[in-house]
């Protein structure tokens, strides 16, 4: 996608968290735009893979029945009018127990040990095989923190970005020509530093034992990885940014709602603030092919949200001991996930790629490691799968703990046009979905 | 184990087995085969057999080939509980020892030549974690004490408990890329070119305040405590005056008003003016502050606060008024002058007269610099810099590299670096510049970040390492380097001296934080804070830090004056602050300084499980867990740490609607025989202290009225019942916690395995201990001393075959 004709139809301001942020909306937005050259084999497909730390009340999550017809459950009533761009799946788990250590299993199919072979994560293992035609292989976020769910092919857990300044930056700020000079010597330098290291490093191998050059390799990777990177950040140097329009700065104190589909009865919580522009930026993300692999971290904690209604903590809701008060809260917590979600939705369903939209170009997958945070289960995992060009509108019900959450994952990495078979302990793709 | 990995064929019973099978499956002559069959059938079989499979396990069929897997899997689940100790269960007869370890080593030598013993390799090289790189950068080049560069490093996830030990401890991109950035922000703190920098002073008037706080021409007027955009005094962006990164003086002109005023918004004492430093403007990110000090400051008489502080780039001073009213400005108007008033919030703020802060201007005065050139420079490039002279770069190279690496360099070993210095010159930098760099890249280099542990030998500088990251958390300094460069260190007298001198150094606090920081959990204190609602009063006067601070002076007070670690089970006295006394109910306490306190019996405190920290930590915030008490018991005073509960049992779905206790709760689940096997050795240590609160505080009943139970039988069949008993059953088994505090130290200052531990040299340390009265600090020189201490990490293994591998628990 040029980005040199992008051209600012709106702005769109960003309340709530104190960063104000001029969001670029493109041409390519409004349908009818060109790139009609475009066929439909050559679009890029997309993967986003956003999990909540407590996962989501399953009463209230799953519908009642299966098929197509099914009655809305109460926290997906946000995405009821896009009910035929999204599937719902019921009895998909990793297998594995651990209560809040186990959520870290949501991307990787396995738990967090310090044998950690299998901690790799989708979004990293789609990152490492088509990731290198971005200016970012995959981007992790986070709301507010630096928590993520990605683990890269040496079992290292990445760190997300949790500011959305620090993000936004990262995508759109543009640097100068002068500033590039700078960065051009500074990357230089970097480069030189890091042979210096390698050379240093090899010395200190060589004289290892076997099983400590096994240890050592990381350090090695850790090398080769950066200097990869610093390669890819010369090559993108040279390469402008999408364009970020206009910054605008919100007024003081001032709590506006912003335009339609937004904050519900939660206008000026944080927490939900984040991660509505958190979102924003995301779709902006793709949009501009600044990436096509991210994964959105949404955290747990014991903080309060403030929304109407609800006055205890998260973490303490999460366990509601089938205490209804507390249910009720939850719910109205976490119905602010599937607004965000639906908004999100939204916004990549109108805007146009390649011969169609971005959401049919982009797996959205929601869910979570968490079953029942209210008794630690990490069974019968919350599994929602949107866009992507998968035959949707269905609520898919399979007999729990049969069949793991990894074959679905296969099936979403065939989709991105990555040839394999297996993932994690998949025995083979999700039979009923494509 | 679970019951398909178990060999399910029939084939005769063990002792059988081992008579008639030939080689090579079993040597038919090997005694130890033939006492190793007849200890599982004459201790094992009665319930794990043919009439009995409890835990559905069952050995009457079970082969002695381990070349199979999963026969061999069993064999090395009976290596785990017998090696732990569990097994065969206490009620039963006890085995003669001798007869338990003849069976141990057989199956470890079995399993071993089968190539199946699982062993868990200790590592030879090791990362710093974020702690000893930290302290090691501090001491490296002389910089600030509290500077915190690590934490933007990933965390370390510690491994047995400690994040010295390297298995955890990995190398990512992410840290190589932060590790690059903070390298070049170490060395610009460290090393600075250049004449003395001015000292300038810059005033901070009202009117560069950020809004919307409450200004006049005059001062600022600050009422509550909420210490947020309103209710603070912090320059703007546009105004802040620039500052370098360096120490400045702080000066705050201001006075308290209506101190004594009573009603809404009043406060207990003084007026409390909090001074931090943290960036300008309105917005910040949590943790970007930091508090330089707290003042008193007296009613209607302005005066001049001056503190000292680090700033960095950037960062600006903040005032606050830190006793303030604990709500918002809204609620407090809401809370006077009624809800109608709210609308006219700024007239009201104008005329306010409730007790308040005016700060009538600031200054900052900077950057101060003590010595100049720094003493980190001047360390580096002595007193005379001859930029042109290669020579002197390959010394100065030579000589930080050294340091740096802990261990003497070779000319190979700064060939790099000084390849780097050149090209760095022949692309045009000056020669700071490339020297910068160069000294960025030693501090990326592997040298600088791995520990050396292990390889053949653990040489003389390796132990000099040892030492001070044990005892200070960072580099050797120049006597222990002079002692392993003259070949001392390895004498156990020299090592037991360096110990006493460096428990002396203000430097050992570093082992007491990091220590009981891990041992006792306290690292994880806050993690799950107690709900807002119910336990209000956690969240008064910093009562969580007053918690973790009586620990850990509780510690370093058992360590200072060597006494005897039973004390940790029971005392007669603590640490306290007015906050935590208070919290405690105890009187006479008065003031945010801590002191020893003595403790009569009916305060219902004495030992770590008094210790209100302890209590809340393994509390899960809203209610008590007898099932985490009573792990944190066993794994850390008892050093039996029980398995996580097996896959595919389900968990206890918390009932707080107060219909069953957590009593009745655990009653049903230790009716599921899967859980019992453990939960009746975890839980009633856990119940004994149901007394306490999920904040530690002493109870006397439920929230919802139900009595509490606190009585329960050990797993040794002794009956306890409440705190004190729990206590005196413990300094029976004080034997047993000395042997589980001895591995915890012999883990953490070695960076070993737990399970690659000799318990035979254990015991050794434990007995010497015991013989020299029990005390800590002589605990600490008797590790110091051991051969244990000095043994490579990797080799330890394989010098002790008695002991090595195998693992209990983490496989599930």
């Amino acid at each position: 996608m040029s980005l040199r004709s992008l051209k600012l139809d709106r702005r769109t301001f960003l309340y709530g968290t104190g960063v104000s942020i001029g969001l670029p909306l493109l041409e390519a937005m409004s349908f009818g735009a060109s790139k009609a050259d475009r066929t439909r084999a050559a679009d890029p497909q997309r993967l986003v893979c956003v999990g909540t730390e407590y996962g989501m009340h399953a009463p209230a999550f799953f519908p009642k029945t299966a098929g197509t017809d099914f009655e809305m459950p109460e926290l997906l009533k946000p995405l009821e009018s896009r009910r035929k761009r999204w599937t719902i799946i019921e009895g998909l788990d990793h297998r594995v127990g651990g209560g809040h250590k186990g959520v870290q299993a949501f991307l990787t199919g396995e738990r967090f040990s310090f044998n950690r072979s299998g901690m790799y994560s989708l979004d990293q293992y789609a990152a490492d095989r088509i990731g290198s035609q971005t200016r970012f292989a995959s981007l992790s976020l986070d709301v507010g923190g630096s928590n993520s769910w990605s683990w890269n092919r040496y079992g290292v857990k990445l760190q997300g970005i949790g500011n959305p300044q620090v993000l936004f930056d990262r995508l759109f700020r543009q640097t100068s020509a002068a500033e590039q000079k700078v960065r051009r010597r500074e990357l230089d330098t970097r480069n030189s530093i890091l042979d210096a290291v390698l050379a240093s490093a090899r010395r200190i191998d060589r004289q290892l034992g076997p099983a400590d050059r096994h240890r050592f390799r990381e350090y090695l990777n850790a090398i080769d990885e950066t200097e990869q990177r610093l390669k890819r950040a010369g090559h993108w140097l040279k390469q402008p940014k999408p364009s970020a329009g206009e910054s605008v700065s919100v007024g003081s104190g001032k709590r506006k709602r912003r335009d339609k589909g937004g904050g519900g009865g939660s206008g000026g919580d944080k927490r939900l603030d984040g991660m509505r522009i958190t979102f924003d930026l995301l779709a902006l993300a793709l949009q501009t092919d600044s990436t096509r692999i991210a994964t959105l971290h949404i955290p747990g904690g014991n903080g309060r949200f403030q929304i109407d209604g609800v006055n205890d903590g998260y973490h303490s809701l999460s366990h509601h001991g089938r205490d209804p008060e507390k249910i009720t809260q939850l719910k109205l917590i976490e119905i602010e996930y599937s607004r965000a979600l639906a908004r999100f939705l939204d916004r990549l369903a109108k805007t146009r790629d390649g011969q169609t939209t971005l959401l049919e170009n982009t797996t959205v997958f929601f869910g979570s490691g968490m079953g029942n945070a209210s008794s630690h289960s990490n069974r019968n995992l919350p599994v929602l799968v949107a866009g992507g060009g998968f035959r949707h509108g269905t609520s898919l019900k399979y007999e729990p703990g049969k069949i793991p959450l990894c074959n679905l994952y296969v099936t979403m990495l065939q989709k991105l046009g990555i040839e394999t078979d297996s993932f994690g302990n998949a025995t083979g793709t999700l039979t009923g979905f494509a | 184990m679970r019951p398909q990995r178990l060999t399910q064929r029939l084939v005769l019973p063990v002792v059988a087995v081992m008579l008639l099978l030939p080689d090579p499956v079993a040597d038919a002559a090997d005694p130890d085969a033939v006492a190793a069959g007849r200890f599982l059938s004459e201790h094992c079989l009665n319930c794990h057999g043919k009439n009995k499979q409890e835990d559905q396990r069952r050995f009457d069929s079970l082969q002695p080939d381990f070349s199979s897997k999963s026969t061999a899997g069993t064999w090395h689940d009976i290596l785990d509980q017998l090696r732990a100790g569990r097994m065969p269960p206490r009620k039963r007869p006890r085995p003669d020892p001798k007869s338990v370890r003849r069976t141990i080593n057989w199956i470890t030598g079995q399993l071993r030549k089968a190539g199946r013993l699982r062993t868990r390799p200790n590592d030879s090289v090791r990362r710093l974690n974020r702690r000893e790189y930290n302290h090691t950068l501090r001491d490296l080049l002389l910089i600030d004490t509290d500077y915190n560069p690590a934490g933007a490093f990933p965390e370390d996830n510690p491994t047995d408990g400690f994040d010295t030990v390297g298995g955890s401890l990995v190398f990512s991109p992410a840290l190589m890329r932060e590790a690059m950035r903070v390298a070049a922000d170490a060395v610009d703190r460290g090393v600075k070119f250049g004449p003395r920098p001015k000292v300038r002073v810059h005033r901070i008037l009202p009117r560069m305040a950020t809004r919307p706080v409450f200004r006049t021409d005059e001062y600022v007027k600050i009422v509550t405590g909420t210490g947020d955009g309103f209710q603070q005094f912090r320059p703007d962006g546009k105004n802040a005056p620039r500052l370098a990164q360096g120490e400045y003086l702080i000066r705050v002109h201001a006075t308290a008003l209506h101190t004594a005023y009573r009603g809404v918004g009043q406060i207990e004492g003084p007026v409390r003016m909090k001074i931090r430093v943290g960036p300008p403007g309105k917005t910040a990110e949590a943790g970007s502050r930091r508090t330089i000090r707290t003042v008193n400051v007296p009613d209607n008489q302005p005066r001049t606060f001056t503190v000292r502080a680090r700033f960095e780039a950037g960062q600006v001073p903040i005032v606050s008024f830190a006793n303030g009213h604990r709500g918002s400005f809204k609620n407090l108007v809401k809370k006077r002058f009624g809800p109608e008033a709210r609308k006219n919030r700024a007239p009201i703020m104008k005329a306010y007269d409730g007790p308040q802060l005016r700060v009538f201007w600031m200054e900052v005065e900077g950057p101060l610099y003590e010595n100049w050139p720094l003493p980190g420079h001047q360390r580096i490039f002595g007193s005379e810099i001859r930029p042109e002279d290669r020579g002197y770069v390959q010394t100065i190279l030579r000589k930080f590299t050294t340091r740096a690496f802990r261990r003497p360099v070779t000319e190979d070993d700064i060939q790099p670096f000084l390849a780097l210095y050149d090209r760095l010159r022949t692309r045009g930098d000056s020669f700071q510049q490339a020297i910068r760099s160069t000294l960025q890249a030693v501090l990326c280099s592997p040298g600088f970040f791995y520990i050396h542990t292990g390889g053949a030998t653990l040489d003389d500088f390796a132990i000099a390492s040892r030492l001070s990251y044990f005892l200070w958390s960072s580099m050797p300094d120049k006597r222990l380097t002079e002692l392993a460069e003259q070949g001392m260190l390895r004498r156990s007298a020299v090592r037991k001296t360096e110990a006493t001198r460096m428990l002396a150094d203000p430097r050992s606090r570093a082992f007491v934080n990091s220590f009981t920081g891990q041992w006792l959990g306290l690292d994880q204190l806050g993690e799950m804070p107690p709900d807002p609602k119910r336990f209000r009063d956690y969240y008064r006067g910093e009562l969580e830090s007053a918690m973790r601070e009586e620990s850990r002076r509780f510690f370093a007070h058992v360590l200072d004056k060597n006494l005897d670690v039973a004390h940790f089970l029971d005392a007669d006295f603590t640490f306290l602050n007015q906050r935590l006394a208070e919290h405690y109910g105890i009187e006479g306490v008065e003031g945010p300084a801590f002191r020893r306190v003595r403790l009569e019996q009916a305060t219902h405190r004495g030992g770590l499980l008094g210790q209100a920290s302890i209590l809340t930590l393994t509390s899960n915030g809203t209610v008590t867990s007898p099932v985490v008490r009573g792990v944190w018991v066993l794994g850390n005073l008892l050093g039996n740490t029980p398995d996580p509960p097996p896959a595919g049992v389900a968990e206890l779905e918390p009932d707080t609607r107060g219909a069953t206790t957590i009593r009745e709760q655990l009653d049903r689940h230790r009716s599921d025989k899967r859980c019992a096997t453990c939960h009746r050795h975890i839980d009633p240590l856990g119940f004994a202290l149901e007394h306490f609160d999920p904040t530690g505080q002493w109870r006397t009943r439920y929230d919802k009225r139900q009595p509490i139970d606190t009585s329960g039988t050990l797993e040794d069949g002794r009956t306890v019942q409440g705190f004190a008993e729990l206590k005196r059953l413990l300094l029976e088994d004080r034997d047993r916690f000395l042997g589980c505090l001895v591995e915890k130290l012999l883990v953490y200052s070695t960076g070993n395995r737990a399970d690659s531990i000799d318990p035979q040299r254990a015991r050794t340390i434990a007995n010497d201990t015991k013989r020299q009265g029990s005390g800590l600090a002589d605990l600490v020189r008797l590790i110091v001393a051991s051969d244990q201490f000095v043994a490579p990490a990797s080799s330890a293994t394989a010098n002790t075959p008695k002991n090595s591998g195998g693992s209990t628990g983490s496989r599930r």
